[in-house]
């Protein structure tokens, strides 16, 4: 199978407080990766640095052969332009906590304005895809409606939608349900768990264990900026081995 | 007393109208000048380092410091003086008043386009780089439409504000609307009357504008 994401000894720190102490991760194609751990424990700032959203100090991040977010020139870093970030940027779709819709467009256009703008499709065609990604995610009668006439689900539906227009070769998911009410977060599951069993490649940071069990190719459990433990889900979620992930099973059961 | 001022009304209608037109114009330019170095300061101040938004900051802090009057004077006397020892040209009195009326504009919609830039949450502008959109297409296409929705109401009675600050220029023999009037109520010794109608003229020049406001802010309400 093929290496799409990989991760190498990555260090980020905000200041003094080092977040991310050495993270090693690959994703091959197709792989569905569900990152869980206790919040503080790095796995959102992660997901951020893949999209390049965070700047990050040490190690690599590489997609299909392509190192994210910095140059290397002859062992030393550089950074790159903000043309060539945007366009690395590109490679994933984010998916929000509070999904991020933009207020003044419309579900349509909150899917066109990237198609329009960053791939440079003519109005008519964008229109055309995005219909298609809203149907895809159920919506094709909202496409109208703007984001505050939807409710929560449909908003983060819409955000799916957003970021599956751009054709990303990975889905980054940053607790894509976490601020849905109890109600409202199994058809974003739902629209979840159809991408993986399509063969999305996707990194999903999230605090359900339904969806880590049933749907991810592989579960990685983080604790204070490191993997701790990572595995199958159906080992790692019945048979922890480490302290603290034992401890984190327990208590999310409750 | 009526008859005297419809007759000399009638008369001086072309005169008004052109300075009228006068008044509309260097209103509009300054509004449009303004509101576009204020867009990019308050860009400035809410992106930029902090050299940039103390550099930012005193601009605002003097400009709004000091009255109108004193900024066209200063323009038109201080500018004009440096002007013609420097580059050997001067301004005339319209442009030394458009550029007084920016200035002041500037600063206002400056201060309230940080304020809007900031109050916005920080993942509008990560969800638009998410897409692939690049810095100037994050603020064009996701923030600006945002923040100039939150900002028109106060930018609809800083161009009122604008409007009313023409008069000023009469001081220094702008050919605008109300010198006119004043030359027409000192000829004819109507005071009242001339006063009375200017007042009325530029009471539906702003209203007009608090229309126009009202009806964008309808428009942009949708969401």
């Amino acid at each position: 199978m093929q290496s799409l994401l990989k991760i190498n000894g990555l260090h980020k720190s905000f200041g003094n407080l080092e977040v991310l102490k050495g993270i090693d991760l690959e994703v091959n194609q197709g792989q569905v990766v569900s990152i869980i751990g206790s919040s503080g424990s790095g796995k959102t700032t992660l997901l951020r640095c893949v999209n390049l959203l965070e700047e990050f100090q040490a190690g690599e991040i590489v997609i299909e052969g392509q190192l994210i977010g910095y140059r290397d020139k002859g062992g030393r870093r550089s950074s790159i332009s903000e043309a060539e970030k945007a366009r690395q940027r590109a490679l994933t779709g984010m998916v929000f906590q509070t999904f991020n819709l933009f207020p003044h467009l419309s579900a349509l256009g909150n899917v066109t304005l990237g198609l329009r703008k960053v791939l440079k499709q003519p109005r008519a065609e964008a229109e055309e895809t995005a219909a298609h990604w809203l149907d895809r995610v159920g919506l094709s009668e909202r496409k109208d409606y703007y984001p505050s006439q939807l409710s929560g689900g449909q908003q983060q539906r819409v955000g799916i939608a957003r970021a599956l227009a751009m054709a990303p070769k990975l889905m980054l998911f940053d607790e894509a349900t976490s601020a849905l009410d109890p109600e409202l977060v199994g058809e974003v599951l739902q629209v979840m768990t159809d991408l993986a069993s399509e063969g999305m490649t996707m990194l999903v940071v999230t605090h359900e264990m339904s969806f880590a069990k049933d749907a991810s190719t592989r579960v990685v459990f983080m604790n204070e900026g490191v993997i701790a433990e990572e595995g199958p889900p159906a080992t790692l979620l019945t048979n922890p081995k480490h302290p603290r992930l034992q401890d984190f099973l327990a208590r999310s059961q409750r | 007393m009526i008859e005297d001022f419809s007759n000399t009304l009638v008369t001086a209608t072309p005169f008004l109208l052109g300075s009228l037109w006068f008044t509309i114009t260097i209103s509009a330019m300054s509004i449009v000048i303004g509101t576009a170095i204020g867009l990019l300061l308050g860009l400035a101040s809410a992106y930029g380092g902090w050299v940039t938004r103390f550099l930012v900051r005193i601009y605002v802090d003097i400009v709004r410091g000091i009255p109108g009057l004193v900024k066209i004077f200063t323009v038109f006397y201080l500018v004009n003086a440096l002007l013609s020892e420097v580059a050997g040209f001067t301004l005339s009195a319209m442009a030394c008043g458009v550029v007084a009326l920016s200035i002041h504009a500037s600063a206002q919609v400056s201060e309230m386009a940080r304020g809007a830039i900031q109050a916005l949450s920080k993942g509008q502008a990560e969800a638009g780089k998410a897409i692939g959109l690049r810095f100037w297409q994050v603020q064009f296409y996701v923030i600006y439409p945002q923040a100039i929705r939150q900002i028109l109401p106060t930018w609809v009675t800083s161009s009122t504000e604008i409007v009313k600050g023409t008069t000023l220029l009469s001081l220094i023999s702008v050919p605008e609307f109300f010198i006119t009037i004043r030359e027409l109520a000192a000829r004819e010794f109507l005071y009242i009357q001339f006063y009375g109608f200017a007042m009325i003229v530029y009471f539906l020049l702003n209203f007009s504008i608090e229309l126009l406001g009202a009806h964008l802010e309808r428009r942009y309400s949708r969401y």
